[in-house]
């Protein structure tokens, strides 16, 4: 079976599909993608004066395992501070979703989604950005 | 990526897959598919020469010969025959044999910043929520309008595709004129060489997305 069924679950009903506007000041913006598949992600982030998530949207498109990660990555997100959301890893995308070696570089493209809409509300408010990891 | 940019060291003398006894050996993994066809690490290449060579190895390693063979023997003929393939197939396709190229010299494709330009991405998220709004007709545009909009996409990124196409041919010449002369590949050319690569991908995927939604949607 190529598919767990959490995986499944996020593909048959995506969490928090959506758009937020760009251009507000509280809306951090990732859009990154896959060179070797070609799979295309945006991730963004609404976060309030307390640095807290309010809101969290994506749109992927792509293979069920980068839709799953980025649905589940949003859902992880709301309710977080941003350093916290910093420590969101790949490696737990891949525990939860229960990927396969094959698409754990879908885990890694909702990672750095979320660090590049991170790194973009940073910007926006003027706080210190943080290193990007290379992988 | 550093360092190692526009150095590719590659092994340019043929592997031996057959040592003197007949026996086969084992492939060690610096041994590129160039080396394992004897070919030169270019981006154009004989296809039929390759496919000569193709035939031959994989004649003497078919199953039947070694039947009876030590199981060492046996697994090592499987192996070479597995590696084979994946250098046949490699080879034989001009992407696939570019991509190959450019990554035995620079490292993979997917990893290093083999960020395409910030627009892009962003001008393909927009073409592929168009084609979504087409497929499914649940979008406050009229349909005329989005079909209008989706077909300026597509020629947008048919135009990009085929000039990527023209220069990625030239690349290619510049490469393999290098490697005829024995000299380094170019950086720049090797860069440029990946930038389009890398971008290939997802061009493909919105060009079949937009062509999908064109010819589904009434």
């Amino acid at each position: 079976m190529p598919y767990s069924d959490k995986v499944v679950d996020h593909y048959n009903n995506p969490r928090n599909v959506g758009s937020l506007d760009k251009k507000d000041p509280s809306v951090g913006t990732g859009i990154v993608g896959a060179p070797e598949c070609g799979d295309v992600m945006k991730l963004q982030i609404k976060v309030n004066e307390e640095g807290v998530i309010e809101d969290a949207k994506f749109k992927t498109f792509g293979c069920g395992s980068a839709i799953a990660s980025s649905s589940l990555a949003t859902e992880w997100l709301k309710g977080k501070t941003i350093d916290e959301a910093e420590q969101i890893k790949n490696t737990q995308i891949v525990e939860e979703l229960n990927l396969p070696p094959v698409k754990i570089h879908c885990s890694v493209l909702a990672e750095d989604a979320i660090k590049t809409a991170l790194n973009d509300i940073r910007e926006k408010k003027g706080l210190p950005l943080a290193e990007r990891k290379k992988h | 990526m550093g360092e190692r940019m526009g150095q590719p060291v590659m092994e340019r003398r043929e592997f031996a897959l057959f040592g003197e006894g007949g026996e086969i050996r084992r492939i060690p993994p610096e041994v590129s598919h160039f080396g394992l066809f004897g070919l030169p690490p270019k981006v154009s290449l004989d296809e039929r020469a390759l496919e000569a060579k193709y035939y031959a190895l994989s004649r003497r390693l078919h199953p039947d010969f070694f039947m009876a063979a030590p199981v060492g023997e046996r697994i090592r003929s499987l192996e070479a025959s597995a590696r084979l393939n994946e250098a046949y197939k490699t080879l034989k396709s001009p992407v696939r044999r570019a991509v190959y190229l450019v990554e035995l010299a620079s490292g993979r494709l997917a990893e290093n910043d083999a960020r395409p330009p910030a627009g892009l991405l962003e001008q393909i998220l927009e073409a592929q929520e168009a084609a979504a709004e087409l497929r499914c007709g649940c979008g406050g545009e009229e349909a005329g309008e989005l079909r209008g909009r989706i077909g300026a996409a597509r020629e947008c990124f048919e135009a990009l595709r085929s000039g990527q196409r023209k220069a990625l041919e030239d690349l290619g010449a510049q490469w393999d004129r290098a490697v005829d002369e024995g000299r380094p590949v170019p950086p720049e050319a090797l860069q440029k060489m990946r930038s389009i690569l890398s971008q290939r991908n997802y061009i493909e995927n919105i060009l079949r997305s937009l062509r999908e939604a064109l010819e589904a949607a009434p």
